[in-house]
């Protein structure tokens, strides 16, 4: 299928989707009261679970103030559609001079209400997430919690807002009424405002809302952008050495999330009466519960975890098989009834205990329950699977003047009194191949860490054509054209193969997340193509093969190959290999030295290479840089290092020094 | 000067518990990497019992108990809620989180809560042994020792603050049971084997360190310490109720932040300091806004603005990544 039909019929799914939802809305609201408000409730969970599952389920942070963005968009709905005086003029002139009807006019005022509160919930996220996002570890987790709370008290402490009593949007608006005489210039046109806005909530947007944040979220999910995330949730700092800026993803995620939960907040004004307690902790908590019961990043899941749990309590509460079994047990109706009430809430924490303990990856895992897709994905794999032809994916990069690529100037690297590496200098040219060497704590692996920017440098230039890269973020130095590998195989664990190597294809991505979410022919086009790459790169490794393989699952050599082909994905200049060789047997090692030959040659990169193993680095290098406690001892060609008296002391003891 | 030294003792009276439940957070944290949500809700357990106790006890003596007898009435109290607590946490520890060791924390985090919402609701539903409430949906009045709710009249006279013996019991206790669990984490067998386990898991086991016992004693310490704050609350607040573990709980866990978070001096120094910090920004005004109203709020700015600073808190120690 050609990218523009493939486009074109999402487009029609979309709309195919949004039009059965409103019709299924139609269709509830002819339901009766209380299974109408049960719908309604299981579909405002699943869409502020599915803005927390970009928060939780993609990127991996852990937030527990979901609930305070509803409650800003609720807030902000409620006083758009229940205290905007300025809006009745307006009503009367939609409505008279435009020839709306009341109802139409009415639905405009609330869906502004919602884009409003979608907006204020995005600042706020914003505003929260900025400072937080940064920092590493749960801190989001404690910030969110605090935000929640502290919102709760003001929000208790505004007269405003209702204060502890709370508020509705009827309430508010006789309230206004009462307040304004017969002779306010407004008067005349709040009958039509009160008419427009007492319609009741149509089960319809609730509906549309909960489809749009699911296709949102599934566009989002097999994005580039979606990809990104989910690799920072496998390992923030791989994500951020193939190139990926992680905390504009983080941030972002979380915005997206929190504009989520306001949009459905501005709806949510209009099912429920607001009050501070019933947007703290413990409805964040339940959000949560959600997202990680449904599995992970499991769209299916998290819908699925936010119906189950919503609807759970209710059906101990009314299911009458229930009912019959505790009278069969000789227990009155009324005596089960007074019992379920104290109970529910404990019996569903019991479960959810239970569930947790027999599937901590939740019901789903990182699956999604999708079998039309399923059976399609099995056939796409079927297609890919082919003769290993080894292109080289990659165009050579023309290097303009004939200078060093990298120049290491004076490099200083301290932490707290320990001078891991002191005054490190290195020149690199184009398309060499110099190794480093030296014992156990020499620092080897710290010059690679500053080099690559995960640790900033005591003091010394580093310099990649011409670009300074200390000061650096890691996937800024990427971008520039480093690359490197890691001692201790940091793969995307939960990741398939192939999604390794599109990942690290980042930096190259023209289609952001407008592209995504609309799924333009360019969209479709960009994915293909980023798909053969990866395909192409695959095949030079060998390991076309396992290409729907989650990475943790392959066998130590190929993830150790997987990691290099990784690096080589994000089209460097220079590739830092850290013990490419670790763990592997002799034969191996000998084939790991041919591919190190073979990727100088055929993708023309400078390899940079830290190895314990002296045949392969002597074998293959052609210049050597000994370290020993972070001072270089020698350096120079394999032939003349292997007579250095400096090394044989540093490597065997030197002869006399010491007892 | 009286002003201030009088809402100095207040503010290290509600420091106190701050300081006796972050304690329970800091360690579990440095043990299994985990937020214990529901280190609250054992602390009000161990005020419900500690309040039975004294009650099944006056019902069984028939008479108004004198003052010795309410001081006796407090330590037993205390010591079955301390046992209670105790096993509550190692029961806790064995079912719920145990299983979970290896699975992601979040799954962990999610049982903690689901713990704690159990507890919460077990504690709503009314419960009589004997005839004598032990839970219930409107909470118990906590019995008072006598005699220690009078102002101290020489205190009054010489500096002109209101001090009741009962805030110097609760600091006195706290300062003695922080030095008792300084000494116990320092000194002990016990202790060592926490430390060695709160740095490296798989190294203290390999070392031969007994890791579930070990885990388990820091849930049993941690409980004990939650009855201790439970009881100090109860005193001091006169009444328990089957949420009032919520607030505080998530107030210790700002102080265990605070103060650096698996860090045990630091969470003890936090709590005393969130305490002073409240009350301080709780007596303010602006213009004519009293603050005293955002108080529950101020713990939380706190917390947001200690993280943009000093994300490792106060007390903490950053470690770099190992690559």
């Amino acid at each position: 299928m050609t990218p523009k039909l493939r486009s074109l019929r999402h487009l029609l799914i979309v709309i195919g989707l949004l039009v059965l939802a409103g019709a299924l809305g139609v269709a509830l609201d002819s339901a009766t009261g209380y299974n109408r408000r049960l719908c309604l409730d299981i579909a405002f969970h699943a869409s502020l679970a599915l803005g927390l599952l970009l928060v939780l389920g993609l990127t991996g942070q852990f937030s527990l103030g979901h609930a305070g963005f509803l409650a800003i968009g609720a807030y902000t709905g409620a006083v758009v559609c229940g205290k905007a005086e300025f809006l009745a003029p307006q009503i009367a002139f939609w409505h008279q001079t435009c020839g709306l009807s009341l109802a139409v006019t009415g639905e405009l005022v609330r869906a502004g209400g919602c884009v409003a509160g979608g907006f204020a919930a995005m600042l706020a996220a914003w505003l929260v997430g900025m400072p937080t996002l940064r920092l590493r570890g749960d801190y989001l987790a404690i910030a969110t919690l605090g935000f929640g709370e502290i919102l709760s008290v003001l929000i208790t402490n505004s007269k405003y807002l209702g204060g502890n009593t709370g508020l509705s949007i009827p309430g508010m608006q006789r309230e206004w009424i009462g307040q304004a005489g017969p002779n306010n210039p407004l008067a005349q046109n709040w009958s039509l405002w009160l008419q427009a806005q007492n319609i009741a909530l149509p089960g319809a947007w609730v509906l549309i809302l909960l489809v749009m944040s699911i296709i949102f979220v599934r566009n989002l999910k097999s994005s580039t952008t979606g990809r990104a995330m989910l690799a920072i949730r496998e390992d923030w700092l791989a994500a951020e050495t193939v190139g990926i800026p992680t905390t504009r993803y983080k941030v972002a995620a979380f915005v997206l999330g929190g504009a989520l939960a306001g949009l459905a907040g501005g709806l949510y004004a209009h099912h429920q009466y607001l009050t501070p307690d019933s947007f703290r902790f413990m409805f964040s908590v339940e959000l949560v519960t959600m997202v990680i019961l449904g599995g992970q990043g499991s769209i299916t899941g998290t819908v699925l975890a936010a119906a189950g749990l919503t609807l759970l309590p209710q059906i101990l509460r009314t299911s009458s098989t229930l009912q019959h079994l505790a009278g069969t047990l000789g227990m009155e109706t009324s005596a089960w009834n007074t019992f379920i009430d104290k109970w529910r809430i404990i019996i569903y924490a019991v479960l959810i205990i239970v569930l947790m303990i027999f599937r901590p990856q939740g019901l789903l895992g990182h699956h999604e329950l999708n079998i039309l897709w399923a059976k399609w994905r099995r056939r796409a794999t079927q297609d890919t699977v082919r003769v290993g032809v080894s292109i080289p994916p990659v165009m050579p990069i023309a290097i303009p003047n004939p200078q060093p690529l990298l120049i290491v100037k004076g490099l200083v690297m301290e932490f707290g009194g320990l001078r891991a590496v002191d005054d490190f200098n290195l020149e690199l040219e184009p398309s060499s191949l110099v190794g480093i060497i030296g014992p156990n704590g020499a620092g080897k692996t710290t010059v690679f860490n500053a080099l690559s920017g995960i640790y900033p440098v005591t003091a010394g230039t580093i310099k990649l054509a011409g670009h300074a890269l200390t000061g650096l973020q890691p996937h800024h130095i990427s971008a520039l054209g480093l690359a490197r590998t890691f001692q201790n195989i940091r793969l995307f664990k939960n990741l398939s193969v192939l999604d390794q190597i599109q990942i690290a294809q980042h930096v190259h991505h023209q289609q952001g997340l407008p592209a995504a979410l609309m799924r333009h022919p360019a969209f479709y086009r960009e994915a293909e193509q980023v798909r053969t790459v990866a395909l192409d790169l695959l095949a030079f490794f060998n390991l076309e093969a396992y290409a729907d393989q989650m990475a943790g699952q392959l066998c130590y050599g190929d993830q150790r190959r997987l990691e290099i082909a990784r690096a080589l994905a994000t089209r460097p200049k220079i590739l830092l290999l850290d013990e490419p060789a670790a763990g592997l047997n002799p034969a191996e090692t000998r084939d790991l030295m041919r591919l190190i030959e073979r990727i100088q040659r055929e993708f023309s990169v400078a390899i940079l290479l830290i190895e314990h193993d002296m045949k392969l680095v002597m074998g293959i290098c052609q210049q050597l840089v000994v370290l020993d406690y972070g001072r270089t001892i020698a350096a120079g060609p394999p032939a003349s290092i292997r007579q250095d008296a400096k090394v044989i002391a540093a490597y065997l003891g030197a002869v006399g020094s010491s007892g | 000067m009286a002003y201030y030294l009088q809402q100095t003792i207040n503010a290290l009276t509600t420091g106190s518990l701050y300081a006796l439940l972050a304690l329970g957070y800091t360690m579990v944290f440095g043990v299994l990497r985990l937020i214990n949500f529901a280190h609250g809700e054992v602390c009000m357990v161990g005020a419900f019992v500690a309040a039975f106790v004294a009650r099944a006890w006056n019902q069984a003596a028939g008479l108004a108990p004198t003052a010795e007898q309410t001081w006796v009435q407090a330590i037993c109290g205390f010591l079955v809620a301390a046992l209670a607590c105790g096993l509550l946490g190692f029961t806790i520890e064995r079912m719920a989180y145990r299983p979970l060791r290896k699975a992601s924390k979040l799954s962990a985090l999610i049982t903690a809560i689901s713990i704690s919402l159990i507890l919460q609701n077990l504690a709503q539903i009314q419960w009589r042994i004997n005839g004598i409430q032990l839970f219930g949906p409107n909470g118990l009045a906590f019995p008072r020792i006598i005699g220690t709710s009078t102002p101290i009249v020489w205190l009054r006279d010489t500096c002109g603050i209101s001090v009741v013996p009962l805030e110097l019991l609760i600091l006195g206790l706290t300062a003695g049971t922080l030095l008792l669990l300084w000494y116990i984490v320092r000194y002990t067998h016990m202790g060592q084997a926490m430390r060695a386990v709160s740095i490296s898991y798989d190294a203290a086991a390999l070392m031969g360190i007994p890791i579930n016992r070990t885990i388990s004693s820091t849930f049993i310490l941690g409980s004990i310490l939650a009855a201790l704050g439970g009881c100090l609350y109860g005193m001091n607040n006169t009444k328990v109720e089957p949420l009032m573990g919520l607030i505080p709980g998530l107030k210790a866990f700002v102080a265990a932040v605070l103060g650096g978070i698996g860090n045990i001096p630091g969470a003890a120094l936090g709590g005393f300091m969130l305490g002073i910090i409240e009350t301080a920004v709780a007596a303010q005004q602006i213009g004519d806004v009293s603050l005293s109203p955002y108080r529950d709020a101020v713990a939380f700015v706190l917390l947001i603005v200690v993280l943009l600073i000093r994300p490792e808190g106060i007390f903490g120690r950053a470690l770099p990544e190992k690559v």
